[in-house]
C-alpha cells in the first residue's frame, strides 16, 4: 500500500515537474472540419498568427457560454483565430454545424470524433481552451468556464500582440540633426 | 512490470525534456489524482490516471495507467464489489507515425466507421466500460499537389478490455474476439463526398457457446452548399447470431438535412436501425440527447425509428434560442408491435442584456412509454430551468442557476415527484472559483426510494437521502513553468450523474464527504 502511494505520489511530481524543462507544443495533426474537409494544423498557422483552439461538445452548457463569449471578441485582433474543436462522437457530430452555424459563429470548428487530439494535447475534460502561437507553442490553457474567463483570456492574446509590436523608435525631439 | 514501463517513460521523457530538445521533442498529457474520504464511515478512495503522449519527430508513444486503490466506484455499480476495485494497470499503450499523407498507429485505438452503423470502438471511462480495440489502424491521406481527394482506413483488432455484464449466472466477460473493417472516403469535388465503410466482427460471449460473427456494410452520400447541407447513409448486416441461432439480416438508415436562413439553421434527421447487431457498432441518436431506445427484449429483433427536427438562431445580437423536438419508437417492421415510445422536446432561450447580466432559460419535456398489449406504463419528465450570470467587474462574476424537475410516474397511477436544484457561483480572475449546490427530492419520492422504487434512477450510495447540498472551491493556475492545473477541493453530499459544476461538465458518483482532486495537463 505504502509503495502504491509513493508511485502515485511520484507520478503526481513528475507529471507536475516534467514541463518545467520542456514547453508544450502542438505536433502535427488532420481533422475533418464540419464541411468533410481536412485540415492540418500547418492549414491554420499560415492563416493565423495566434489561435485559441476551444475543446467542447454540443451536450456541455458551460462550452456554449463559452463560445458565445469568445465570439464577442474574436474579430477584434487581426492575426488572431479561433478554432472550435468539437469532441462530440460520430453519433452526436452531425449536430455540430447547425448549431455554430445557427449561431452565427464564424470559427474554423474541426471534429474530433476519435479523441484524436485530446489525447495528443492532453484535454482532461470540456471545456477546455489552448492559446497556440503559428509555431505550435502553447502560450496559455484554462480548464473549464466561468462567466469571466473570457477577460482573462482576452488579456493573454493582448498581452501576445503587444510583445510583438516593435519597440518605439526614438521621437521627434530625440534625433539630433546632424550639420 | 508496467510499473517499469512507466517509470521508463516517464523518465526518458522527463530526461529528454530537461535536455532542451524541444524543437522536434514535445510531451503532453494529463494526470489526474483523487482522494475521497466517506463521511459516515471513513472510507477512503484514492486512483490516479496518468496519460501521456511523446512525440519524438514523426513518431509517437501513448500511454494511459491507472492507480486505483481502491477507485471511485463506476456510476451504474451492481454490487458491492463494484465499489472496491483495486490495482495498477495499463489502460492503453500505442506507438504511432504521422506525417501528411499517413497516420499509422499500433496499439490501442478508437475509430468509427459509416458514422458508427458499421463500428465504433467506443469507451465510456466514466461508467467503467471499455471498447477499445487492440490492433493497428493506418489512415492514409489521398491527396495530389494541392488537391485532398479522400481518405482511406484500414483496422485490425480485437477489445482490448471485455466488458463485464452481470447476467443470472453472474459476471460475465462480452466483447470483440476479431474485428477487422474499412472505409474509403472520396472527394470528387469541393462540395460532395462519398463513404463506403465495412466492418467483420466476431463477438466473445461466454453467455453463449457459439460465437456470433457479422459483417455489415455500409454506403453514405454528403454534401454541402452555402445555404444547406446533407447527408445519408445506409447499412446492411448480414450473419450468425448467437441468441436466435440462426443467420440473420438487418439494415439501418440515418440522414440529415440542414438549411441555413439568415442567422439561422434547421436540420431534421431521420433513422430507421432494423436488427442491425448493436454489438458491433453504436448509430447516431436522433434526439435532444444521446437517448436510443431500450428495445422489447431478446426475444424480439432490435429496432427502432425516429425523427428530430432541431434549429438554432441568433435572430438579433443579444438573443440566442434553440429548440428541437424529436419522436422515436421500436415498431419498425408491419408485423412488430409498438414496445417503447419515446418523445422528447425542448427550448432554450439566451439573452445578453445590455449591461454584464446574462439570462438564460431552458425547457426540456422527455416522455416515455412502455406498452405491453393494453398496459401502458412510462414516466414522464418536465424540466425548467434558469440562469443568471453577472460579472460587475472585469475580475468578479457571480452566476447562479435554479432547476426544477417534475416527473410523473404512470407505473404508479400518474403521481408527481418532484426536485428542485440551484447552485450559486463566484469567480474571481480565472483562477478561484466557489460553488454551492443544493437539491432536494419531495417527501414521498424519499419512501418510493426507501421500498426500492427509485424514481430518479440515483446512484445506490446515496438511496436513502432526498436533499443534498456540496461545497466546491475550485482552484485553477498556469504558468510556463508548471502549465495547466486545477485543485478542487469538495465538502458535503451529492446526488451524482451527469453534474455542471465550477463551469465543468463531467459524470460525478453519489457521495458524502469531501473530495479532492487535482487535474495537470502538461
Amino acid at each position: 500500500m505504502k509503495t502504491v502511494a509513493m508511485l502515485t505520489a511520484a507520478l503526481v511530481l513528475i507529471a507536475i515537474a516534467t514541463p518545467t524543462w520542456a514547453a508544450k507544443t502542438v505536433p502535427k495533426f488532420r481533422l475533418n472540419n464540419v464541411d468533410g474537409k481536412k485540415i492540418t494544423f500547418d492549414d491554420l498557422a499560415a492563416k493565423y498568427e495566434l489561435m485559441a483552439f476551444v475543446f467542447w461538445s454540443t451536450a456541455c452548457a458551460p462550452c456554449k457560454d463559452e463560445l458565445v463569449e469568445i465570439n464577442k471578441f474574436a474579430g477584434d485582433y487581426e492575426g488572431f483565430g479561433v478554432v472550435a474543436v468539437s469532441t462530440d462522437s460520430a453519433r452526436t457530430s452531425s449536430q455540430v454545424k447547425p448549431y455554430i452555424k445557427g449561431q452565427g459563429f464564424k470559427f474554423e470548428t474541426l471534429l474530433d470524433v476519435d479523441g484524436e487530439l485530446v489525447k495528443t494535447l492532453g484535454i482532461p475534460g470540456n471545456p477546455y481552451v489552448l492559446l497556440v502561437t503559428a509555431k505550435g507553442d502553447v502560450i496559455w490553457e484554462h480548464s473549464g468556464y466561468r462567466k469571466g474567463d473570457e477577460k482573462k483570456m482576452q488579456a493573454e492574446i493582448e498581452k501576445y500582440f503587444a510583445a510583438l509590436e516593435p519597440e518605439p523608435g526614438p521621437g521627434p525631439d530625440d534625433v539630433t540633426e546632424e550639420e | 512490470m508496467y510499473r517499469k514501463i512507466i517509470a521508463f517513460v516517464l523518465t526518458a521523457a522527463a530526461g529528454a525534456g530537461a535536455v532542451g530538445v524541444t524543437d522536434w521533442l514535445s510531451i503532453n498529457g494529463t494526470n489526474e489524482a483523487f482522494y475521497l474520504r466517506q463521511r459516515e464511515d471513513g472510507h477512503r478512495w484514492t486512483w490516479d490516471t496518468l496519460q501521456a503522449e511523446v512525440w519524438a519527430w514523426r513518431f509517437a508513444v501513448g500511454v494511459e495507467a491507472g492507480f486505483d486503490h481502491p477507485r471511485q466506484p463506476v456510476i451504474e455499480a451492481t454490487n458491492a464489489d463494484d465499489f472496491d476495485i483495486e490495482g495498477n494497470e495499463i489502460i492503453q499503450r500505442y506507438a504511432r507515425y504521422r506525417d501528411d499523407i499517413f497516420d499509422l498507429r499500433a496499439g490501442d485505438f478508437d475509430k468509427t466507421l459509416g458514422k458508427g452503423l458499421t463500428l465504433r470502438s467506443y469507451e465510456d471511462r466514466d461508467f467503467g466500460v471499455y471498447q477499445r480495440l487492440d490492433g493497428g489502424v493506418a489512415d492514409v491521406s489521398v491527396a495530389f499537389g494541392e488537391r485532398d481527394w479522400g481518405d482511406i482506413t484500414a483496422l485490425w483488432g480485437r477489445s482490448s478490455r471485455q466488458i463485464e455484464v452481470l447476467t443470472a449466472k453472474g459476471l460475465e466477460t462480452l466483447g470483440w474476439d476479431r474485428v477487422g473493417g474499412g472505409q474509403l472516403t472520396l472527394r470528387p469535388l469541393d462540395f460532395v463526398y462519398l463513404t463506403g465503410s465495412t466492418a467483420r466482427a466476431k463477438v466473445f460471449d461466454e453467455s453463449t457457446t457459439e460465437q456470433e460473427e457479422n459483417t455489415l456494410y455500409a454506403g453514405g452520400l454528403g454534401g454541402g452548399w452555402q445555404y444547406f447541407d446533407l447527408y445519408g447513409e445506409y447499412a446492411t448486416r448480414d450473419g450468425y447470431d448467437a441468441f436466435f441461432q440462426e443467420d440473420r439480416k438487418g439494415k439501418g438508415f440515418y440522414g440529415i438535412v440542414t438549411g441555413y436562413p439568415p442567422r439561422s439553421s434547421i436540420s431534421f434527421q431521420y433513422k430507421l436501425y432494423d436488427d442491425l447487431a448493436y454489438r458491433y457498432n453504436n448509430p447516431p441518436p436522433v434526439s435532444v440527447d444521446e437517448y436510443m431506445i431500450t428495445g422489447p427484449g431478446p426475444l424480439t429483433p432490435p429496432g427502432e425509428w425516429g425523427y428530430y427536427v432541431q434549429a438554432s438562431a441568433n435572430p438579433v445580437g443579444d438573443v440566442r434560442v434553440r429548440g428541437g423536438y424529436s419522436y422515436a419508437d421500436d415498431k419498425v417492421g408491419e408485423n412488430d408491435v409498438k414496445a417503447e415510445e419515446v418523445e422528447q422536446y425542448f427550448a432554450n432561450v439566451r439573452y445578453d442584456l445590455p449591461w454584464p447580466v446574462v439570462l438564460e432559460g431552458e425547457y426540456e419535456y422527455l416522455g416515455t412509454l412502455h406498452i405491453v398489449g393494453e398496459d401502458v406504463t412510462g414516466d414522464i419528465k418536465r424540466t425548467p430551468s434558469l440562469a443568471v450570470s453577472l460579472t460587475p467587474w472585469d475580475a468578479h462574476s457571480f452566476s447562479a442557476k435554479f432547476e426544477r424537475e417534475e416527473k410523473t410516474e404512470y407505473t404508479l397511477g400518474g403521481r408527481i415527484f418532484v426536485s428542485n436544484r440551484a447552485d450559486v457561483g463566484y469567480t474571481y480572475s480565472s483562477w478561484l472559483g466557489l460553488t454551492v449546490s443544493y437539491e432536494d427530492t419531495d417527501e414521498t419520492a424519499k419512501e418510493l426510494v426507501r421500498l426500492g422504487l427509485d424514481p430518479f434512477k440515483d446512484p445506490d450510495v446515496n438511496r436513502y437521502k432526498n436533499n443534498w447540498l456540496w461545497g466546491e472551491v475550485r482552484l485553477s493556475w498556469y504558468n510556463e513553468l508548471f502549465q495547466n492545473h486545477v485543485l478542487t477541493i469538495g465538502y458535503g453530499s451529492r446526488r451524482g450523474g451527469y453534474v455542471c459544476s465550477s463551469g465543468v461538465c463531467q459524470t460525478e458518483v453519489s457521495f458524502n464527504g469531501l473530495k479532492v482532486a487535482l487535474e495537470s495537463s502538461f
